[in-house]
């Protein structure tokens, strides 16, 4: 009788202290996400709802727009997540040997991580731009001169790739936390096997790291599809929409122009690619990622 | 050890260390610009080629981009507006964060799994795909062009901090609680004078990171907040550069801004370093 009181006070104070974490989840993410489903089918201005059903998704394969921007983010997630991830790992490489100054080294590597993304975003439009960016006046002392970063579509998509990778210090860091958890053991077994560095590092660093590595994919897939800031502060989208990715899209058709249910489309189909992309490299990775001490 | 090995390892670091300057000096250079073009004057921001160091520093830059030009830019204000909305947003995320960790790392109920899994869950969601929504429930509510959007959220729990603070208490031992509730201690009292002195270290790492997260935030207020006096700085500086980018005047101008808007994270990151790394490192490991 006592134990069954006080497994109920146990329980309710358990739901006195997380309701405004459910009243969160309820308020900011359940319903919003519910009624972005149902604006969906609906064509509204925040006034006017008229019930259109599927109407705004037929919509969406004929917009030009949405197509560019579903290819530029794709592009961005294809390309910028597995460079980003590289450069993150070599970073992580070169700081996890026995070096001197090793703090401050991974001091600068992580610094821009913490900084304003819009502060980020100025400084890159000035260190790209062709006449005035110091970028330029560098390469010109080893005999490159002129690249036009921002201004050439072909160009501006892979400028905001570099942008990405001068962000990868988080990345960097889950990996430096990574490697340096590889017990040594492996890799001295390894040197007796007469396995060399680049064995040691394809069949002991690469399977032992497996676990982070699939932590910083997922978090890159993520980071890389709501790419907003750069595309909004430096490019506008430009030039000839070669930097116009799915968020800017989204901002743009339902902050600037109103048109809400279109938005609300645009959002279920995100919301319906995160989940389902999260899925399967969640699925995948049963069969990639090594766990120690796991079958 | 032989010869042959002590050079090829001398020679290995020597090339790690010239790799690691040279990616340093292409990760410095972008703040390298910007704080010498917020000491250059106008002329040599525009001069071909463009020169690493200012003639002579031009530190009255700062005076025009702060004070003198306030009735066009009021960058003072636009910063008020942020220190207020960040602290807001750090102390209600690492008040409501305290509660909800407190709640679902010490006690037990029916449900508890089901609504810790939900919460969790929110941080694969797209931000972005709740936004329609919100934007127009705050219109009704007259919230919009105000600064509630931004700092009532928060006062909801964040499920990143959520979970952060649950793997922080559920490492103090449980038999403190219970001696305190043994002298006759409220579990509201456990938390804030048992738990919380404890955990400081963690609590401060989540203070830091949501700080970091607050100031730097840019999509919240820009879709928020439409009047130039409301503005947080970085929908501020968004506008001084999309200005900038139509007639390329006053680049160092905002050069001085951005050195500024980027002092707060440096000073909280250096201040707080140990803390945000204990932080990460618990976020990334366990999670």
């Amino acid at each position: 009788m006592i134990k069954m009181r006080q497994e109920k006070r146990n329980e309710m104070y358990m739901y006195l202290f997380i309701l405004p974490g459910i009243l969160g989840f309820l308020f900011f993410w359940l319903i919003p996400i519910v009624y972005t489903f149902v604006l969906s089918t609906f064509k509204t201005n925040g006034m006017n709802n008229i019930f259109v059903g599927i109407e705004n998704y037929i919509k969406l394969f004929g917009d030009k727009e949405y197509r560019k921007a579903i290819f530029n983010t794709v592009y961005m997630v294809i390309l910028g997540v597995p460079i980003n991830m590289l450069a993150a790992l070599i970073l992580a490489m070169l700081l996890n040997t026995k070096i001197k100054a090793l703090g401050l080294f991974r001091t600068i590597f992580y610094i821009p991580t913490i900084l304003p993304g819009v502060a980020t975003a100025v400084s890159m439009f000035f260190i790209f731009n062709t006449r005035y960016g110091l970028l330029n006046r560098v390469l010109s002392l080893v005999g490159i001169e002129g690249i036009d970063w921002l201004g050439e579509p072909g160009m501006a998509k892979l400028t905001f790739i570099i942008i990405g990778a001068w962000g990868v210090g988080q990345t960097m860091i889950i990996f430096l936390m990574g490697l340096q958890g590889i017990s040594e053991t492996y890799f001295e077994a390894a040197y007796v096997d007469g396995a060399n560095s680049f064995q040691r590092f394809w069949s002991v660093t690469l399977p032992m790291l497996t676990p982070t590595i699939l932590y910083n994919f997922i978090l890159q897939c993520i980071a890389q599809m709501q790419i907003f800031t750069p595309a909004y502060v430096i490019t506008n989208g430009g030039p000839d929409q070669a930097t116009y990715f799915y968020v800017y899209k989204l901002y743009r058709d339902a902050f600037q122009f109103g048109k809400f249910g279109y938005a609300s489309a645009q959002s279920v189909v995100l919301f319906i690619v995160t989940l389902i992309l999260t899925f399967l490299v969640m699925k995948s990775s049963n069969s990639w990622v090594h766990y120690e001490g796991g079958e | 050890m032989n010869n042959y090995n002590k050079y090829k390892k001398i020679i290995g670091k020597i090339l790690i260390y010239l790799a690691l300057l040279l990616i340093s000096f292409l990760f410095i250079l972008p703040f390298w610009q910007i704080v010498s073009t917020s000491l250059k004057t106008f002329l040599e921001t525009t001069e071909y080629p463009q020169k690493f160091f200012p003639k002579v520093p031009q530190w009255k830059n700062y005076y025009y981009a702060f004070v003198k030009n306030a009735d066009i830019w009021p960058v003072f204000l636009w910063l008020k507006n942020t220190v207020f909305t960040t602290l807001m947003v750090v102390i209600g995320n690492v008040l409501s964060g305290l509660l909800i960790a407190y709640g679902f790392a010490r006690f037990n109920g029916r449900g508890k799994n089901i609504w810790f899994m939900l919460i969790l869950s929110t941080m694969l969601i797209p931000v972005h795909s709740t936004l329609v929504p919100l934007f127009m429930v705050y219109k009704v509510f007259n919230w919009y062009n105000t600064f509630l959007p931004i700092i009532v959220p928060p006062f909801f729990g964040f499920a990143v901090y959520i979970f952060l603070l649950r793997q922080f208490i559920m490492g103090i031992p449980k038999e403190l609680d219970e001696a305190a509730t043994i002298d006759g201690a409220s579990p509201v009292g456990i938390l804030f004078r048992i738990i919380v002195p404890l955990a400081k270290p963690s609590v401060i790492a989540v203070g830091v990171m949501c700080f970091i997260a607050a100031w730097g935030d840019f999509f919240t207020p820009l879709i928020f907040l439409s009047d130039i006096k409301k503005y947080t700085i970085s929908v501020g500086v968004s506008i001084m550069q999309s200005q900038m980018r139509m007639n390329l005047t006053d680049t160092h101008l905002i050069a001085c801004v951005i050195t500024v808007v980027t002092l707060p994270s440096l000073i909280i990151f250096f201040a707080a370093q140990k803390y945000f790394v204990s932080g990460l490192t618990l976020g990334a490991v366990k999670g």
